[in-house]
């Protein structure tokens, strides 16, 4: 292999001398024999190929420098290969053409960003004080193949912009409720418990349900629903309107086993289905502390994100029948409480129903309560969801566990639990308090208070003409007879659809102006919202900011709980999620595939980073790590015992697993839901880790499947790819699917296989897994091996990648050549600092790139 | 709350009747009506019946002529009893076996309603539009509302057990409508107090736009020299807005078509199933007829249940739909309970193919400009594989009808049909969903 390290290209570079405007003679005693009018193999002609770099022959000089560095051309049965320094030569001649070329022709940059739907988003929640997330509502941002930043092209359109103020109108309702008319509140209070459960109004009244149980006094005010591991109790929203924030207030004791034996933390999940019978979806986990006595957890939400499936009224009257009952049911919601912790020495719970709604967990009922209480006869009642979905053995027969499980294991028991909708923190609520003069909107102060809102909204100091402007607004607001709260949200809709707000951008030239630019960046860079009063203030000074405020300042917002929209942010789009989220597990393969394990996939992958930036750990860890950052579901996907829980915690890699190749999330995004996909996942690798993205098939590629079809159905994906490996794919694929190749030991789902399943139209059959593959030079086996490899032999390329985007998310584009003097700059810094990513964000954000983006 | 900028969504949803997830958007869809175009436009409804029909092909079945598919003979498709209507039209319609969703193949039975229109996958993470969304994306904007969602339900429905066909661009579903009154209303009512709430709501957004064209002016000369290309697109679709928002005051001052209300049964409820499918496909009919809208899609009968799953019971057929699809046709040569049912749907939907054949347009009938596609994503008990689909009418589409095909050794996905079908509505398409080609040999004219 003469490869060429792709970073010592750069080193030492002097502009070029002359350019030459004849052919070159580089070209003429090594390429143009396959390259000229006549072959022009891969579709690519050197013989025409001239300096200098213009707007024409950029993308062939681009390709031309690629494969160069690489060592990829000429190929290897090419007698007349150059050299290594010949190349080095040539090299050094064209570069800076290509590079001077990229500078010129970008001319100055447009001194406008768009904030990504993320960064709008995560805005409009942190200035209004909503809790919804309204970024998946607006129409997709781009995606760059090779996970960079392209927020510098995201652009804006109609249709985006009518999305976009569609919710900004219901964020802005959400936030500015009428203050002077309280809406009916929905509240579910603790002792309104089992006049939650359907049963009760079902055929008989509340007073006749309740003699049948014959119930004592304490269940009218006390309520009490022991929640061991492993177990959920629901309850009924007779609610459903469709919008407004919500608040979830539970009070728990957490109380040791009833036997004998240590109490221990406790992990809950609260979930909101969707509409009756949709799936549960998450409103938020809280871990119950060891602690004497009631504690009480909030959580919050909006229901726009839990849409009802019915809009009918909600009857309140006891229904006719059971029939009828059941269709009332339809029109509620279901508030459910899962204990997560985990459950030893009794059978688990099955899932149940095909849509998973709830995970596996045995349902604790109110009838179980009483049933237990009283001694009454059970055979009345019968879960909705029929008997098997809560206890294990069927037909409704079976003792339910629950106390038998509090026995020997710490649970907690329910005290209250109040659901509350529309919530308002404090009424009024925050954001038009800060309208207020006293109990009510002043006409008189409103201007005044706008500017203030304006002022962080658009994250300047105002001047004297925006202040004018403002005025105007509410002038000709009020001037159409509008009453004080209509005009303050139209107002607040001006102010937010404002291209002072929807981009970053250049605010000026003085050093106050660029301080308000920069600490703008910062906060979308680690925030993915916007500046806080701290850094404004901080940017309201007639100096530049000094480097060392800037990297307190770095400290001070990762130590924010806003830095994790950061982590999510980078790793979906170094990882793939959007590829991610296309692939659809193919069920005939992969029989107890659960489509709701995506979702935990995607959160380890996150979680893993964060783990590493949170505890300065060297991100050496992405290629090789003796540990993982898992959860319950996750956990057992991946076949670990004894974990338990929603919450990613560290836990030692288990055999085979441990950095970032072998998390699901990438094996599963890089397959085709069916088999691995060892190309895509060397294409991955090498963007991803190695940073040398490998370059666009030409045209007219043939596919795989051309081949003919006893071949398709007898290959392995080896042979396949080797047959595809001829002539002007080999070329490239020489050096992509070797990569995917050592990977095939896992599959579509992430998990490792000694066989390849393969469905055809006829039959099943098996293949064996080939896994070895030689990488420069160097034979490779299997997964284990590779991860050696990387550690061992790619650790600068990996710091070089890994540097790139980092930075390439910072500044919102995608490198060039003429970025690459600062990226080997940081990445050195990067290096010297055990690759710690925190010292990584410090470096990029006082470099002249961050500084010098809008 | 007041009226102008507080638009509560309930109240829209069920109010609004058609069926509009984005008030704003799909307002701002709506265009000032064209000239009286000499080319009458393409229309599309899609039909969705749950459960399955009661089908054979046997010709050896004692319940043979109950069959929901037709017969063959010489070449011509003879309809048995439950679909006996299209006799009358057989020239113009198309029958397909053969076809389904492959992603959904496995899916339960019960669930395969919500992806009838897209074939996505509910439990996949990537959903797709429906075709008749897709459709209103492209020429939605020529008329007053993009589309029609309706259902004898109305709603969403539950997961699996979808009561609306239609699914937004981000796959996610459009509730459904089912309020007779509220349709009319808002398609034919020129009541003045109606409009009155909508219209302040336009003069709100105008004002918006204004003040914020404003803005982008004083950002420009801020930014000085500095040339912003961004800045321009942001112009650009402030100015899409304005011109939407324009469109749209221009309907609310276009009076809307006068159309005789009296033969129709707004009031009618799940307890005169037949009055009230009639009266929807009165609305509809006139909805085309009027150019109020090119697209509607119509759930008749959900898998969810509930009071319309027991209309056999009203209709004296007895049961309920669910459980006579278990039956299936049976071996009663008079008919079993299903094919009673399915002959109960075929006559309501072949009394308005006949109003739609008989009404005149410029080049033709309304039938022959209107694509009209009825179906069902079960077909025996249950199975979700080889869907019985039925097309009728759009001659003018370029369709080729008369036949019915057997597809089943093709192994194409259904979406291959919705490719043909959207090229047909003069929808450019090429892919959709997981369709891997199209149609076009089977039911374009060659």
């Amino acid at each position: 292999m003469n490869r060429i390290p792709i970073q010592l290209v750069w080193f030492g570079l002097s502009l070029a001398g002359t350019l030459m405007a004849k052919p070159l003679a580089f070209f003429e005693a090594h390429c143009v024999k396959c390259h000229n009018v006549e072959k022009a193999k891969g579709m690519v002609r050197l013989d025409t190929l001239r300096l200098p770099v213009v707007a024409e022959n950029y993308e062939t000089w681009r390709e031309v420098v690629h494969q160069l560095q690489r060592g990829d051309m000429p190929p290897e049965e090419v007698e007349q290969r150059p050299k290594a320094d010949a190349r080095r030569a040539f090299l050094e001649k064209v570069l800076p053409a290509l590079t001077r070329h990229e500078t010129d022709a970008r001319g100055p940059a447009d001194p406008l960003m768009r904030l990504s739907n993320n960064q709008l988003a995560h805005s409009l929640q942190d200035l209004l004080g909503v809790s919804r997330h309204v970024a998946d509502s607006l129409i997709e941002d781009p995606v760059d193949k090779h996970g960079y930043s392209l927020q510098e092209e995201f652009a804006i359109s109609g249709g985006y912009l009518a999305l976009y103020l569609e919710q900004l109108r219901l964020a802005i309702a959400d936030a500015t409720p009428d203050p002077a008319v309280q809406e009916n509140m929905y509240r579910l209070t603790g002792s309104d418990w089992e006049k939650q459960h359907y049963l009760t109004s079902w055929g008989m009244s509340e007073r006749s349900r309740r003699n049948l149980y014959n119930g004592p006094k304490w269940l009218e005010d006390k309520f009490e629903i022991p929640l061991p591991p492993k177990h959920e109790y629901r309850m009924y929203l007779k609610d459903n309107r469709p919008e407004g924030e919500f608040r979830i207030r539970i009070t728990v004791r957490n109380e040791p086993p009833t036997d004998a034996g240590k109490a221990a933390p406790q992990e809950l999940s609260l979930y909101l289905d969707e509409g009756f019978m949709r799936p549960y979806k998450r409103v938020g986990n809280l871990t119950v502390p060891v602690k004497k006595g009631p504690q009480t957890f909030e959580l919050f939400g909006n229901v726009r994100d839990w849409v009802g499936v019915s809009l009918e009224p909600i009857e309140r009257g006891p229904a006719k029948n059971k029939k009828e009952m059941r269709q009332r049911l339809k029109t509620w919601r279901i508030l459910s409480i899962q204990n997560n912790n985990a459950l030893v020495g009794f059978p688990q719970p099955r899932a149940f129903g095909e849509a998973d709604r709830s995970g596996e967990v045995y349902l604790v009922r109110p009838d179980d309560i009483w049933i237990d209480a009283f001694g009454e006869q059970r055979g009345l009642i019968r879960s909705y969801l029929g008997p098997a979905a809560a206890h294990p053995g069927g037909k409704g027969k079976t003792k339910s566990i629950f106390r038998d499980v509090m026995k020997n294991h710490g649970h907690v028991v329910v005290e209250q639990v109040e659901f509350e909708l529309p919530y308002h923190a404090s009424w009024p609520p925050p954001l038009l308090q800060s309208f207020m003069a006293g109990d009510q909107l002043e006409r008189k102060v409103l201007p005044e208070k706008l500017r203030a809102f304006a002022a962080r909204a658009w994250r300047r100091p105002l001047d004297k003409d925006m202040a004018a402007y403002l005025d105007g607004v509410l002038a000709e607001e009020f001037a159409t007879g509008a009453t004080e709260l209509e005009v303050l949200r139209n107002a607040l809709a001006v102010v937010l659809s404002d291209p002072k707000f929807m981009y970053l951008a250049r605010m000026g030239v003085d050093a106050r102006a660029r301080n308000h630019e920069l600490v703008s960046r910062l906060a979308f860079f680690l925030w993915n919202g916007p500046p806080d009063g701290k850094l404004l203030a901080l940017a309201d000074q007639t100096k530049p900011i000094a480097d060392s405020s800037l990297v307190r300042e770095v400290d001070r917002l990762l130590a924010d709980p806003r830095a994790e929209r950061f982590v999510a942010d980078f790793t979906a789009k170094w990882i793939g999620f959007s590829v991610f989220d296309q692939i659809a597990i193919d069920p005939n393969y992969y029989r107890n595939w659960r489509p709701t394990t995506k979702a935990a996939l995607k959160d380890e992958s996150v979680a893993f980073i964060s783990e590493l930036l949170r505890n300065d750990l060297s991100c050496l860890n992405v290629l090789d790590s003796n540990f993982v950052v898992v959860n319950e579901r996750v956990a057992k996907h991946y076949g670990m015992a004894d974990v338990a829980g929603q919450k990613f915690a560290r836990q030692p890699a288990p055999a085979g697993r441990g950095g970032v190749l072998t998390q699901a999330a990438v094996l599963l995004a890089y397959s085709n839901g069916q088999d691995a996909h060892a190309v895509n996942r060397g294409v991955w690798l090498r963007a991803r880790l190695l940073g040398d993205p490998p370059s666009e098939p030409p045209p007219d590629v043939p596919a795989l499947a051309d081949l003919p079809a006893e071949q398709v159905d007898t290959f392995s994906i080896k042979q396949k790819l080797e047959a595809h490996r001829v002539g002007t794919c080999y070329d490239c694929h020489k050096d992509i699917d070797p990569w995917g190749i050592t990977m095939e030991g896992f599959d579509a789902i992430g998990l490792p296989r000694e066989r390849i399943l393969s469905i055809g139209a006829k039959r099943r059959q098996f293949h064996p897994v080939v896994k070895s593959a030689e990488i420069s030079g160097q034979s490779i086996n299997g997964m284990a091996a590779l991860k050696k490899y990387l550690r061992t032999e790619r650790a600068d390329d990996f710091a070089y990648a890994f540097t790139g985007h980092v930075l390439s998310h910072a500044i919102g584009r995608p490198l060039t050549y003429r970025d690459n003097a600062e990226l080997l700059r940081l990445k050195k810094i990067f290096q010297a600092d055990n690759h710690k990513m925190r010292t990584l964000i410090k470096a990029v954000v006082t470099s002249k790139l961050f500084k010098d983006t809008p | 709350m007041n009226e102008s900028t507080q638009l509560n969504r309930r109240h829209f949803l069920r109010g609004a009747g058609v069926a509009l997830t984005l008030p704003w958007l799909e307002s701002l869809n709506a265009a000032a009506p064209a000239a009286k175009d000499a080319v009458p436009p393409k229309r599309f409804l899609a039909l969705y019946v749950g459960h399955g029909f009661a089908i054979t092909l046997a010709d050896d079945h004692p319940a043979r002529d109950w069959s929901w598919y037709p017969r063959v003979v010489d070449g011509k498709m003879q309809f048995g009893k439950s679909m006996a209507g299209f006799n009358e039209f057989t020239d113009q319609t198309t029958v397909l076996y053969g076809l389904e969703h492959p992603r959904v193949i496995r899916a339960n039975g019960h669930g395969t309603a919500d992806s009838f229109l897209t074939g996505s996958n509910i439990g996949d993470a990537v959903k797709y539009p429906s075709i008749d969304q897709v459709a209103a994306g492209v020429h939605g904007k020529k008329t007053r509302y993009p589309s029609l969602v309706l259902g004898n339900e109305g709603g969403l429905g539950t997961k699996g057990t979808s009561r609306t066909l239609s699914y937004n661009q981000f796959g996610r579903p459009i509730p459904s409508t089912n309020n007779l009154l509220a349709l009319y209303d808002n398609m034919f009512n020129s009541d003045p107090k109606l409009q009155r709430g909508n219209k302040r709501q336009l003069a709100t957004g105008r004002r918006l736009v204004d003040r914020v064209l404003e803005s982008h002016k004083d950002l420009k000369r801020r930014l000085g020299r500095a040339d912003s290309e961004k800045l321009e697109h942001y112009l650009h679709s402030i100015r899409d807005v304005e011109k939407d928002i324009e469109r749209m005051q221009s309907w609310s001052d276009t009076p809307k078509p006068k159309v005789d209300a009296k033969q129709l049964a707004l009031e009618a409820t799940v307890k005169e199933p037949a009055a009230f499918i009639r009266t929807m496909y009165n609305l509809i009919y006139l909805a085309f007829q009027t150019d109020t809208t090119r697209y509607a899609t119509y759930m008749l009968q959900s898998m969810g249940g509930g009071a319309w799953d027991n209309i056999p019971q009203t209709l004296g057929i007895g049961g309920n739909h669910h459980g006579l699809a278990h039956a299936g046709i049976g071996r009663n040569p008079v008919g079993g309970g299903l094919a009673k049912y399915d002959q109960f749907q075929g006559q309501l939907l072949t009394e308005f193919i006949q109003k739609l054949a008989a009404t005149p347009e410029a080049n033709g009938s309304l039938l022959d400009n209107t694509l009209i596609y009825y179906g069902c994503s079960n077909s025996n008990t249950h199975n979700n594989s080889n869907y019985p689909l039925l097309l009728c009418g759009g001659k003018n589409l370029g369709l080729k009808h008369g036949e019915f095909h057997m597809l089943n050794d093709r192994k194409v996905p259904l979406n291959n049909l919705y490719v043909t079908m959207l090229n047909a509505l003069s929808v450019p398409t090429e892919k959709f969903s997981d369709s891997t080609g199209a149609l076009d040999d089977v039911l374009l004219k060659g």
